[in-house]
C-alpha cells in the first residue's frame, strides 16, 4: 500500500481542462469549478493559470480599443480576436460594474453571431460563443472549436467597468499542462451623459450658436 | 501518528482527528474548490495536497472525473488534518491562517490571487467557517 502511495506521487499527475461550459457550474465534488469562471476579476479572483501551467503566456488575443472614457448610457461592442484559429482557443471574459453585476452584458444570438464566431468559421457552424448567467454576473465565453473572434455589446453605466478576460491556447494533450494562458483586466471609466442625450454633433452646434449669440451682445454692449 | 514539530523538537504532537465524516460532505468540498487547482495545492509538490475529480489524480490512470477514490479522500484528510498543528491548537493552526488575509489574523499565503487575497477575503465567508468550525469546533 505504501509503495503504491509512494508510485503514484511520482507519477505525472492528470488534470481536467475546463473546455466544457457546464463544468464551471458543476460542483467541485463531480469535478466542476463550483461557480468560478476564472476571468480573473474580482468575484472570481483567479484566472486559468491557476490549472494550465508549463505553457507559458501567450499574446495571441487581441482586443479592439474602446474609448478610454464611455458615455455613460451609450452601448458599446467588445470584440477579441486571436490568430491561428486552427489551435485550441478557450476563452472567458466578463465585464464588472463597481456592485458587483454586469452593465447589461448581451452577445450575438441565432443569424446575428458571425461567421468568425462560428465553430471553424463556417458560415452555417454552430455557435462558438456563448454566455453564462451566474447570479448578477454575465460571463461570455467561447468553445475551442475553431472560431477566431468573440464580440458582446454592454451599456456603459454605475460607473468604472472591469473588463476581466481569461484565455487559453491548449496544447492538444487534454491535459492543462502545456497549455498558454492570457490574463488581462482593463478598467473602463465612464463619464455622466451629455444633457442633451449624448449626440456630439448637435451639441457642438448648440454650442456654438450660444457661443455666437454671446459674442454678439458683448459687442453690442462695447458699442453703446 | 506523530510528527514532529519545529516548535518543540524534542516533544511530540498528536495529529488533531477532525471528523472525517465533515470533512468528506463539507470541508473537502470547499478545498477541491478553492484550493486544488494544479498550479495551487492540487500538486504532489505540496505537503498540503489535495486530490480529487477534476483536478490531479493520485493515480493518473483514475478517470479525470470519477469520484474520489478512499485513498485519495483518506491522503487529503490526512494532508489536511496535518495541518491542523498549532502552537496552541488548531487555532493558531496554518490550515485556519493561511486562507485570510493578514489583517484579519492571517499567516501570509504564496498563493494570493490577483486581488491580493489569499482565499477568502473575510472570516465571515461560509465556506471559511464551514473550514474553521471543522478545524475547532467552533465559529471564527
Amino acid at each position: 500500500m505504501r509503495a503504491w502511495l509512494i508510485a503514484a506521487m511520482l507519477a505525472p499527475a492528470a488534470a481536467s481542462a475546463h473546455s466544457d461550459r457546464a463544468l464551471f457550474d458543476d460542483p467541485a465534488i463531480v469535478g466542476g469549478a463550483g461557480g468560478r469562471y476564472f476571468t480573473g476579476s474580482r468575484l472570481d479572483g483567479y484566472a486559468c493559470s491557476v490549472c494550465h501551467t508549463g505553457g507559458g503566456t501567450t499574446d495571441a488575443f487581441t482586443i479592439d480599443p474602446l474609448p478610454e472614457i464611455l458615455e455613460a448610457g451609450r452601448r458599446y461592442d467588445i470584440f477579441v480576436r486571436w490568430s491561428h484559429p486552427e489551435l485550441q482557443h478557450s476563452l472567458n471574459f466578463e465585464l464588472t460594474l463597481p456592485n458587483g453585476g454586469n452593465p447589461m452584458v448581451v452577445i450575438p444570438t441565432g443569424s446575428s453571431v458571425p461567421r468568425e464566431s462560428r465553430c471553424n468559421q463556417a458560415a452555417d457552424g454552430l455557435p462558438a460563443i456563448y454566455m453564462i448567467e451566474a447570479g448578477v454576473r454575465r460571463v461570455v465565453g467561447v468553445e475551442p472549436c475553431g472560431a477566431s473572434m468573440v464580440n458582446a455589446s454592454f451599456v456603459a453605466t454605475g460607473g468604472p467597468i472591469e473588463l476581466s478576460i481569461g484565455a487559453v491556447v491548449g496544447d492538444k494533450s487534454e491535459t492543462p499542462i502545456g497549455d498558454a494562458t492570457f490574463e488581462r483586466r482593463i478598467t473602463l471609466g465612464v463619464r455622466p451623459a451629455s444633457p442633451d442625450g449624448g449626440c456630439a454633433a448637435s451639441n457642438g452646434g448648440f454650442g456654438a450658436a450660444l457661443a455666437v449669440l454671446a459674442l454678439l451682445r458683448a459687442r453690442s454692449r462695447t458699442a453703446r | 501518528m506523530a510528527v514532529a514539530a519545529c516548535t518543540e523538537p524534542s516533544g511530540e504532537l498528536a495529529v488533531p482527528a477532525a471528523d472525517p465524516i465533515v470533512f468528506r460532505d463539507a470541508v473537502y468540498p470547499i478545498l477541491l474548490r478553492d484550493c486544488g487547482f494544479p498550479a495551487c495545492h492540487g500538486t504532489h509538490e505540496r505537503f498540503f495536497a489535495i486530490y480529487g475529480p477534476g483536478r490531479t489524480r493520485l493515480d493518473p490512470m483514475t478517470p479525470i472525473y470519477d469520484p474520489p477514490t478512499p485513498v485519495e479522500m483518506e491522503l487529503t484528510y490526512d494532508r489536511a488534518r496535518s495541518m491542523l498543528l498549532g502552537p496552541h491548537g488548531p487555532e493558531d493552526s496554518l490550515f485556519v491562517k493561511k486562507p485570510i488575509p493578514l489583517d484579519q489574523g492571517g499567516a501570509g499565503h504564496r498563493g494570493d490571487d490577483l486581488y491580493g487575497v489569499p482565499v477568502f477575503r473575510t472570516k465571515d465567508d461560509q465556506r471559511y467557517v464551514t473550514l474553521y468550525r471543522w478545524a475547532t469546533g467552533r465559529a471564527p
